[in-house]
């Protein structure tokens, strides 16, 4: 029986987790306490949130591991600094300060910032972090998994074969040909932010044409077996830490898109063109992504595919993964990104000291409570509108009716990038002026960007097919919608007549359950558009000052904290 | 002191890498890092992180 905290971070995404005697206590990323968008930290004031959820010391713990290996981490940037010798040269301070400035030492740093004897920090690798994420909290005694990312150490996609608590590694590809680099070069060539814009290309593909396929056919080599290889001429990321792609990428799809340019899909060709790529480029990730996965099946003859690692991010592919790979179950822990990297360590150090797997994730509600009481007693400072409500879900229901946009706030905040309810802005799905509204003064997002439907598990069938399996609890695959609510869900449809939508049942989200079951009553339907709660470039709420302070600078009308209702104006 | 004795235990783990895994050959270029890192730590040079730090990180 053992306490063990996973710590995931120094590139992007920093995170915490706790497993204590077996139990997954407690997973926070550090962006939400410190507010830094995709904070990259060591999650310090995630690791001591996690600790005091649990009434634990850092002495308490019996072991703290890191995600991955940074001295095999090391190695891999010496030997990539060589193979692209004197390319890379310019490169070399930037290398010598990531790596000596702090890299290498993490466990030592880890040790001291958190006050846990130096002996009992370890560390484990990238890719087996990722697969024991999605693997050990899967509801599968046995399965295929797949890691695919950017590049851990040195590893960009890995299969294992995962059994009970084993997980057995059966192949790899190695940095530089990874997936998840070649959609973050696209990325950075379509104008969006690295590590943070990968989804809006997803969406933007929806809208493009794949006509690009014998150019891509260039950039990487899909093979029968599953593997891949790219094409490094018109890659620029082993030489240089700017710029994912080189000028041969230019060369062959045409200038790249200037970042921030507002876009204009009716009108501009240029724009056009850039949504033709991403879709080109959808579609060959999800070809790869494919052949992989029918390779893991071929090889370990297991009916249940678990996906981890930022790829598996990717909703669309996933939904192709389900319809078209051959597993008859696939599984994308919530966070499946370097952030999930921290549970999985955590959980692989429980089990090397001896405790059993943890229980099926069945709630992404991880992180840490909001307080109704605190956020009443700052709400009345405030000199805001404060009410306890007798039936907070039928409230919430009848404001939503009435076109109010609400922000809603229940219990722990979830893991993951995706808001299930515990801090989401809830609107009509089938009122459009909600959905505008919401986008114009608060999301502000790419006119591109869908929205996304919270749907009560037991009445999904008859508004998506082929919803309600394993992935759409954590809102990670898109389903589409039945053309007989086509027209009435506009607000949650994307282009291609999909949503990425999340089903709800009382065991994995209570409050949001309840709400959508009085949506049912109020609108007819038992559905509510869902975003995260956050402006544009924020991280998600976590307490309830951030909650306050977001009523008080956004247009929502309502903001329900527990069954508190708090508004702008006098209760 | 602890401290020095956790990057000093630090440094060896990372030696011992090295030798085992028969990458002698990368031990130059790593004391150069080690040299220069030391430098850069030093002179407080460091604190940029660009996007496309895989080739680095």
């Amino acid at each position: 029986m053992a306490a063990v905290l996973g710590i995931s971070g120094e590139y992007h995404d920093a995170a915490a987790a706790l497993v204590v005697d077996g139990a997954i206590v407690a997973a926070v990323q550090e962006e939400r306490l410190s507010r830094i968008k995709n904070d990259a930290r060591l999650p310090i004031h995630a690791a001591r949130a996690c600790l005091a959820h649990a009434g634990l010391a850092a002495g308490d713990l019996d072991r703290v591991v890191f995600y991955e290996d940074p001295i095999e981490k090391l190695e891999r940037v010496l030997v990539s600094t060589l193979r692209t010798f004197p390319r890379a040269l310019r490169q070399f301070p930037r290398a010598l300060g990531a790596q000596l400035g702090g890299k290498v030492w993490v466990v030592d740093r880890i040790a001291e910032q958190l006050g846990v004897a130096r002996d009992r920090v370890t560390s484990t690798q990238h890719h087996r972090a990722h697969a024991a994420s999605a693997f050990l909290v899967s509801p599968y005694p046995r399965a295929a998994i797949l890691t695919v990312d950017g590049v851990g150490e040195a590893t960009s996609t890995a299969l294992w074969h995962g059994a009970g608590t084993e997980l057995r590694e059966l192949g790899r590809i190695e940095y530089p040909h990874s997936l998840g680099l070649l959609y973050a070069g696209l990325t950075a060539y379509l104008g969006f932010e690295v590590n943070e814009g990968e989804y809006k290309v997803m969406g933007l593909a929806a809208y493009g044409k794949p006509r690009l396929r014998d150019e891509f056919a260039k950039l990487i080599e899909l093979r029968g077996d599953g593997t891949f290889e790219l094409d490094l001429s018109y890659f620029a990321y082993l030489a240089d830490a700017e710029l994912g792609f080189g000028p041969a990428l230019e060369r062959l799809l045409g200038p790249r898109r200037p970042p921030h340019r507002p876009w204009e899909l009716e009108r501009d060709p240029n724009d056009r063109r850039h949504a033709d790529i991403a879709a080109t480029l959808q579609q060959v990730t999800e070809e790869a992504l494919l052949g992989l996965a029918r390779e893991a099946r071929r090889r370990t003859g297991e009916p249940a595919l678990c996906l981890a690692g930022g790829v598996a991010l990717n909703a669309v592919a996933n939904a192709r993964l389900q319809r078209e790979s051959g597993f008859e179950h696939v599984f994308v822990q919530p966070a499946a990104g370097d952030a999930g990297g921290a549970l999985g360590a955590a959980i692989l150090g429980a089990i090397e000291l001896g405790d059993p797997r943890p229980a099926p994730l069945a709630s992404a509600a991880l992180g840490l409570p909001i307080d109704p009481g605190a956020a009443s007693d700052l709400a009345h400072q405030l000199g805001l509108g404060v009410r306890t409500a007798s039936d907070v879900a039928g409230e919430v229901a009848q404001l939503i009716g009435a076109g109010k946009i609400v922000a809603f706030c229940q219990g722990r905040f979830e893991w993951g990038p995706r808001a299930l309810g515990q801090r989401s802005i809830l609107a009509n799905p089938a009122d459009p002026d909600s959905r505008e509204r919401l986008n114009r003064a608060i999301k502000r997002r790419e006119p591109f960007r869908p929205f996304a439907p919270a749907v009560l598990r037991d009445r999904a069938a008859t508004y998506f097919d082929g919803a309600a399996g394993e992935l759409t609890p954590f809102m990670t695959t898109v389903c589409p919608i039945v053309d007989a609510h086509r027209d009435r869900l506009a607000s949650v449809r994307h282009v291609d007549g999909s949503a990425r939508v999340q089903t709800v049942d009382a065991a994995g989200a209570p409050e949001l359950a309840a709400v959508l079951a009085a949506l049912d009553r109020t609108i007819g339907l038992p559905i509510a558009l869902n975003t995260s709660f956050n402006g544009a470039g924020e991280p998600i709420i976590a307490n309830e000052i951030d909650a306050l302070g977001f009523l008080m600078s956004h247009p929502i009308d309502a903001l329900v904290i527990g069954d508190l209702v708090v508004t702008r104006g006098a209760a | 002191m602890s401290r020095l004795g956790n990057r000093l235990r630090t440094i060896g783990r990372i030696l011992r890498h090295f030798a085992s895994r028969q990458r002698w050959f990368l031990l130059p270029l790593l004391l150069v890092l080690l040299l220069a890192g030391a430098l850069l730590i030093a002179t407080g040079g460091l604190s940029y992180v660009a996007p496309f730090i895989y080739s680095i990180f």
